[in-house]
């Protein structure tokens, strides 16, 4: 049976599979960068609308570091879920390229189920064409 | 030949008639869940006797959850050969009005709403001096 991650951020909660995670770390509120042996993540923030900040505004105390790209998600609470009942996100809300995939429902709160390669794919995209236009 | 049918105003002003029969249940106090980097004719969901139900309608988009007053649940049957029945929450902007629609009634709808509706709209009549158009539900996703 898949486990999820579900993420307690400063606006909403999202869940993901868990073997997308590769490792969860204390960051200090000024911190940017985590690094675990020798490998080095971006701390980034998820805003409300589904898009990754590099802003430093969130007090939150977590990181977790993904496996797919050196990001890593800022986030006040990490907690595993065994089994959940997802509701798929309807047709009539669907938007093509979206990362949200779903709900779940859990202890009476709305979380959103994210497709995580794609929300990080989109940020890889937003990163390198920063990089492109020097920012 | 007559047919009773109601006629809603969304939030966002626009209007539309379903038969009484689609109605499932009207509620006046509902909790509006904006969900993020979805289609932005549909942003919002409410729960609803356990269900999670797209709302469609809404005038203004803020994050989080909203309460709404006027929320129309109403049932569709699926697009796809299995014909399952489907649940749409409308979010109105006044209660429904109940109307009698008959078929010399029948007119063509304008620009705005053939734009909106697109390709789930499937008639409309003449209500007080305004074309009311008749929608295909499950023609909203592929809109």
């Amino acid at each position: 049976m898949e486990k999820f991650a579900l993420i307690e951020l400063k606006h909403q909660k999202i869940a993901f599979p868990h073997h997308h995670i590769y490792a969860i770390e204390r960051c200090s509120q000024s911190q940017n960068r985590v690094r675990i042996s020798g490998k080095e993540w971006r701390v980034m923030e998820l805003d409300s609308h589904l898009t990754m900040r590099p802003l430093a505004s969130d007090e939150s105390e977590f990181a977790v570091c993904f496996k797919a790209q050196p990001i890593a998600l800022r986030c006040a609470k990490v907690e595993n879920i065994d089994q959940i009942m997802v509701t798929p996100i309807p047709l009539v809300m669907r938007k093509p390229d979206s990362a949200m995939e779903g709900f779940i429902l859990h202890q009476g709160q709305m979380v959103f189920l994210l497709n995580i390669d794609r929300l990080l794919s989109k940020t890889a995209g937003v990163s390198q064409c920063n990089a492109t236009h020097g920012v | 030949m007559q047919r009773d049918a109601w006629c809603l105003t969304l939030q966002n002003g626009h209007q539309l008639a379903i038969a009484q029969k689609q109605v499932v249940e009207y509620l006046t106090h509902v909790d509006a869940i904006t969900v993020p980097d979805c289609n932005e004719q549909c942003q919002q969901v409410v729960l609803w006797r356990d269900k999670i139900v797209p709302l469609w309608g809404s005038e203004k988009i803020v994050d989080g959850i909203t309460v709404q007053r006027h929320v129309l649940v109403v049932s569709f049957a699926s697009g796809n050969e299995l014909q399952q029945t489907e649940l749409l929450a409308l979010n109105l902007k006044l209660p429904p009005v109940l109307v009698q629609v008959v078929d010399e009634d029948q007119c063509a709808p304008n620009e705005e709403q053939k734009q909106y509706w697109n390709k789930a709209l499937l008639a409309c009549f003449q209500y007080q001096g305004c074309p009311v158009p008749i929608v295909n539900f499950s023609s909203l996703a592929v809109g």
